[in-house]
């Protein structure tokens, strides 16, 4: 009785396992970036990045793009895949990129599409292009075999380092959460290379400003604690030091008086000086002047980039958010209107651990 | 008096925390956070320790019934009220766990028709969930017991992915402060819409006969519950550091999107993997219910059991192929809460009351 | 119809199982029938008839022991003769049956002239036997080395010398209507489960068949599910093996004529610990068998997964591997599970005609198939290299496993995960793997729960299931087993023993 029913079984799945679509690898066209370009104020041409992977193994595969222009982004994921011999599928897609155009009328168009895919990620990377999408994406880089390969590894390297960690989720995290504004690494193309350029500050969905890559820095060590940078600095005798392997802790206290609330940012900083001009470091008292030093630079640039933040009265810092955790009642309306004048304290204290193997 | 099981057939009292624990935790756990998130905010966690704990009173007053009464709840209802209208309340009992079984089927077959195959039909799938649970289902309770077993096992290693979303956690003072988000009413119409999560414990009523001293075992089956408030703790608490409350709200499974994030180095979005391996925890909660339905059944009418679990998978069957889109599965699963809220917070307490009456009035008229 | 089906099968057994009484004249008529069959009467004067098989006696034996002092000293009876013979277990019986019995397993038969009805039977039967030899299928390179061999007599006193009480039992039970083999039934009185013991009686018994050749034969018939696709009884050829699992409470089937014993009940993780595991420190044995169980995971899933993930879920793979993946894909004709399919069944040829051949034409072929095949089907373009890898693995995996009859199951039960990885993915390899778990469930071996000691848990039979810890804390038997005397030696006392701490300078 058990056989019987289980070939009755066995048929009855072979028969009907029509049902099922296959989607076999080499079958389907994988898309690993998507770029948006700017055409018109109602149009825009998107682009996809597909990587041939030649018939044999010795080949060197291709980096191609296939782009196409309409006004929605699902009319264009239509006309990109008139263009494909094969079902274009974005499973794989690693990174999105908006032309800095297309990021000022706002982005949430495709981000919305992005986040209903089920096939989408959510640790793939968005960012901003400085210039044509388009060329970025098509270039073969010699440093890496695709393009999108090669800007996801980018940012991969420089998240840990230079600017602050940022992806698709944070950007869904931060566009969704109260008191709290999304941001994207710049991008841009330079002959053979990408280059970051720095962080694009959105409102809402829409880019709005941008910082530098040394601002960014500056950012990255307000928004979170990170394990690796450098920082370099003019000494006031006019030599530059550097501060390498830094890690550092951030903690914010929101307090309110009588509904005015106050911010004070506590950073503590560990690092170790292995490029010093001609300074000999072994006097304590070098030590004590450089970590001075580091720190009320950092604390000057800090404040300058959040007075930045209150004057476009947007807030990549969530500074709002960490407030609604800290002070009970919390409104965020009333914080929203006070924002701009909301006093803000940092206080960086360096310390400078070792000089390398050398004094 | 109906039979009690026989020796060979029952299980030990340990078992009670996997049996409860699996049928507790199914499908709802996939994606229980915007539903309480959407009453009670980051303050809501509060809520699932408020909702377990009622549940731990629940299985105590279940206990005292089940203790005095010594048998299952076909039985119980029977000496109780009778034939015909204990009867029926245990007919309204069978079509409870129909209810609970459909649903957690047909919300299941959602999950893998949106996020894996979207072409397949619901028809499909139904067909070989119910034969791979009429296959466990045949084996008698204790089998039952092993895929429930099995089932906390493998649900344990999925707790473990939490780790995942843990490293990328946005912010873990989200929750903060504490009851700074809602007030107590808020907390506790989030409470009863936690409870959803706690439904299926009273499956107790059926098998309660099948486990060895079954006295001993309620112990077990409070650490069961116990178990329960802290996995779903858990996942609650990593979803309110992950996600912001709005992108909470928006996110239909958010411990299935949470495991978007989990990247290990052999495999990536384990989401796939995950719906997969949920099948185990999912067919544990059919089985048992299936059981306990088809076990009420041969218990109130002489057909075999076997017989009519044929027929009640046919019966869920076409129940789970009624449903057709999201939305009809979002309102099966809203009816199932109402009608589970009302039997266990409203029909036990007073099934409890009714049997402390009868029992007293009972004694003075036969006793001493 | 099916009724009229089974009446008629029914019918037909009667009248061919039906014993034919037969006389003792019919009986020496038969016998007569046969060439080899001798009777005969030394001089006219000597009181007895003598009759016997030559092809199944000693001759030596029968001239030196049985006629030479028959004719040098004057008797008459058989009782005179029973006395005088140096032989034990001579029997005088009127019963046709016994006489038939033995007289055709290399007994003589001697009958008095004056009442040829009653008879003596002097065993003098002949043993072709192999020499004692050193284990095949489970060879270990620490251990002893002897293994059993086809005499039933032999294998009884291979295990008895190892267990020297009187409390190990024999059973011995008759079986096949043609065979007559004899099966013996062992174990250990007051350790073994007395309930197993009669199960295991019960089902030899009620086999019914005509040529019992091998032990494999009574595995096939009396285990509890013969649908299954595991076997219920584990088969070993090592001495020591059996002793060991009868002092754990199990019971051992020997077969006459079978190099192989049976043991049992078991469980499924038995089948993936070797014997050497116990020879080794238990860090090493419980490194092997966790590596077994995982080679049996992996030889079951990977190529399953590799279908299911290459047809629906190429999200699944990770980055660094996607290129090298379709890299190799690419080009070929057919898609993964035709690929799957083509290459499992390639190595399934491979192993099945190397097990035909003689040993070393067997390895030339293991070789040429693996490298030239291997090869020349990547290069043709036929299946992915990275495909090649893991059935080829995967194939290596299913080889780990210590009993042959399991491997086998292993290999077998792949295929059923592959059609479903195609059909449903990896939810199909998940509904598959539900389907086996309801089954090993369901299973028992003598009645007892084949996947013990995880369900039903027993924390305590863990101990020597997936891992193995040191022998001094193996002090009880397998709660399983439900044994008469659950502590295999006094445990406490090796507590204490264990526990008398020494000081560093000590």
């Amino acid at each position: 009785m058990g056989i019987k029913w289980s070939l009755i079984f066995i048929l009855f799945l072979f028969t009907t396992g029509c049902y099922t679509k296959p989607r076999v690898l080499e079958d389907i066209q994988l898309i690993t970036a998507i770029g948006y370009d700017y055409v018109s104020k109602d149009k825009i041409k998107g682009i996809a990045n597909i990587p041939i992977t030649p018939l044999a193994e010795d080949i060197p595969p291709k980096n191609e793009v296939i782009s196409g222009e309409g006004h929605t982004s699902k009319n264009i994921r239509q006309i990109l895949q008139a263009k494909s011999p094969r079902p274009l599928l974005s499973g794989r897609t690693e990174v999105v990129l908006f032309n800095k155009k297309v990021a000022q009328q706002g982005v949430i168009e495709v981000i919305d599409g992005l986040e209903r895919d089920p096939s989408i990620g959510r640790d793939i990377y968005l960012g901003v292009v400085n210039g044509n999408v388009e060329e970025m994406l098509k270039e073969q880089y010699s440093v890496s075999e695709f393009s999108s390969k090669y800007i996801s590894e980018l940012l991969k390297q420089n998240m840990d380092k230079n600017i602050p960690k940022t992806n698709f989720h944070h950007f869904l995290y931060y566009f969704y959460g109260k008191g709290m504004d999304p941001y994207m690494p710049i991008l841009q193309k330079k002959e053979k290379f990408i280059n970051i350029k720095g962080i694009a500050l959105f409102k809402e969905d829409k880019f709005v400003d941008s910082i530098s890559l040394k601002q960014s820095f500056i950012m990255k060590m307000l928004s979170e604690g990170f394990q690796d940078g450098t920082y370099e600095t003019k000494l006031p005798d006019g030599k530059f030091v550097t501060v390498q392997n830094m890690a550092s802790k951030v903690k914010y206290t929101i307090l309110e008086n009588n509904g005015n609330p106050r911010i004070n940012i506590y950073i503590r900083i560990n690092g170790k000086v292995n490029e010093a001009q001609r300074i000999s470091t072994i006097e304590g008292n070098v030590i004590n002047m450089i970590e001075n030093h580091v720190s009320s630079s950092l604390t000057k640039e800090g404040k300058i980039l959040l007075e930045h933040f209150q004057n476009l009265q947007i807030d990549p810092l969530g500074l709002g958010h960490k407030a609604s955790n800290q002070i009970r009642h919390f409104d965020i309306k009333e914080w929203e209107d006070k924002y701009q004048q909301i006093p803000i304290h940092v206080k960086i204290r360096v310390k400078i651990s070792n000089t390398g193997i050398i004094d | 008096m109906l039979p009690l099981p026989k020796e060979h057939r029952q299980v030990s009292p340990y078992f009670t925390f996997y049996l409860i624990h699996s049928m507790q935790k199914g499908v709802s756990i996939l994606g229980f956070e915007r539903y309480i998130m959407k009453d009670a905010g980051y303050d809501s966690w509060i809520s699932i320790i408020i909702s377990g704990l009622s549940i731990n009173l629940l299985l105590w007053i279940s206990y005292s019934i089940l203790n005095k009464g010594k048998n299952d709840i076909v039985a119980i209802h029977a000496n109780l009220f009778g034939k015909w209208i204990g009867g029926v309340l245990s007919l309204y009992f069978i079509v409870y766990f129909l209810l609970m079984v459909t649903t957690s089927l047909r919300t299941y077959i959602e999950v893998i028709q949106i996020w894996m195959f979207s072409n397949v039909h619901t028809w499909y799938l139904a067909i070989i969930f119910l034969l791979l649970a009429y296959s466990f289902t045949v084996g008698g309770f204790r089998v039952i017991t092993g895929i429930c077993f099995f089932s906390v096992i493998i649900g344990i290693i999925l707790v473990f992915l939490v780790w995942f979303p843990l490293k990328e956690a946005e912010d873990f003072t989200n929750i903060l402060p504490i009851l700074g988000h809602a007030t107590f009413k808020d907390l506790l119409v989030a409470s009863k819409t936690m409870s959803l999560g706690y439904l299926g414990f009273e499956v107790l009523f059926m098998y309660y006969p099948f486990i060895k001293q079954p006295e001993r075992s309620q112990k077990w089956a409070h650490f069961g519950v116990l178990y329960s408030i802290f996995l779903y703790l858990l996942t609650a608490v990593v979803a309110f550091s992950y996600y912001s409350e709005e992108q909470l709200a928006r996110t239909i499974w958010s411990t299935l999107t949470l495991w978007k994030i989990v990247d290990l180095p052999f495999v990536e979005r384990f989401e796939y993997a995950g719906i997969s391996i949920w099948l185990f925890i999912v067919i544990s909660d059919i089985c048992l219910g299936l059981w306990a339905a088809s076990r009420g059944l041969k218990q109130l009418f002489s057909i075999k059991q076997k017989q009519w679990l044929v027929i009640i998978i046919l019966i869920t069957f076409i129940a789970t192929i009624q449903f057709t889109d999201r939305k009809e599965v979002d309102l099966l699963n809203m009816f199932t809460n109402e009608i589970g809220f009302y039997t266990i917070y409203v029909y036990i307490p007073i099934l409890y009351i009714l049997q402390t009456i009868i029992y007293k009035v009972r004694k003075k008229r036969y006793g001493n | 119809m099916k009724k009229w089906f089974d009446r008629k099968i029914k019918g037909n057994q009667k009248s061919s199982s039906d014993e034919e009484t037969v006389s003792f004249q019919g009986l020496i008529k038969k016998c007569r029938e046969s060439k080899d069959f001798i009777t005969f009467q030394q001089g006219d004067n000597f009181p007895f008839i003598i009759s016997y098989f030559k092809t199944l006696v000693n001759p030596d034996f029968v001239h030196r022991e049985v006629l030479d002092p028959i004719s040098k000293y004057p008797i008459n009876t058989l009782d005179e003769l029973k006395n005088l013979l140096p032989v034990e277990s001579i029997v005088i019986t009127k019963d046709v049956k016994q006489i038939q019995d033995k007289l055709l397993t290399g007994f003589i038969l001697i009958q008095e002239k004056k009442d040829p009805s009653m008879c003596a039977l002097v065993p003098a039967v002949a043993i072709e036997k192999r020499q004692i030899s050193i284990p095949e299928t489970e060879f270990s390179v620490v251990g002893p080395k002897e293994a059993f061999v086809e005499n039933l007599d032999i294998n009884l006193n291979m295990v008895r010398k190892r267990i020297p009480i009187p409390d190990l039992h024999i059973k011995e039970i008759i079986v096949g209507k043609l065979s007559k083999t004899r099966v013996s039934v062992m174990y250990i009185h007051g350790i073994a489960n007395e309930e197993n013991i009669k199960t295991v009686i019960q089902r030899i018994r009620d086999i019914e068949f005509d040529q019992l050749i091998d032990a494999s034969f009574i595995t096939q018939m009396m285990t509890d599910n013969q649908h299954s696709p595991f076997p219920q009884l584990i088969d070993t050829e090592r001495p020591d093996r059996v002793a060991s699992v009868l002092s754990e409470g199990k019971i051992a089937i020997f077969v006459d004529g079978s190099p192989q014993v049976l043991t049992g009940p078991t469980t499924l993780p038995e089948f993936f610990s070797a014997f050497e595991d116990y020879f080794l420190t238990w860090h090493l044995a419980s490194a092997f068998r966790i590596i077994r169980l995982g080679a049996v995971m992996f030889s079951v899933l990977s190529t399953p997964l590799y279908v299911a993930i290459l047809t629906y879920h190429y999200e699944m793979i990770p980055k660094d591997l996607l290129s090298p993946l379709i890299a190799s894909r690419s080009g070929i004709p057919f898609p993964p599970i035709l690929e799957a399919i083509i290459l499992e069944v390639t190595i399934e040829l491979l192993r099945e005609a190397g097990a035909r051949l003689p040993t070393k034409v067997g390895q030339t072929i293991g070789i040429v198939g693996g490298i030239v095949i291997g090869t020349a089907a990547v290069e043709a373009g036929l299946t992915s290299n990275v495909l090649l890898i893991i059935v080829a693995l995967a194939a290596l995996a299913s080889f780990t496993t210590p009993v042959y009859q399991m491997s086998n199951s292993i290999r077998l039960i792949r295929f059923p995960f592959i059609l479903s990885a195609q059909i449903l993915g990896m939810l199909g390899v998940m509904v598959c793997l539900g389907f086996f778990f309801s089954h090993l469930l369901k299973l028992t071996s003598l009645g007892r729960p084949y996947i013990a000691p995880i369900y039903p848990l027993r924390i305590m039979d863990l101990k020597d299931s997936l891992f193995r810890l040191p022998l001094d804390r193996q002090g009880n038997r397998p709660m399983q087993l439900r044994t008469g005397d659950p502590n295999r030696f006094n445990s406490k006392r090796a507590e204490l023993k264990r526990k008398a701490k020494v000081d560093i300078e000590d």
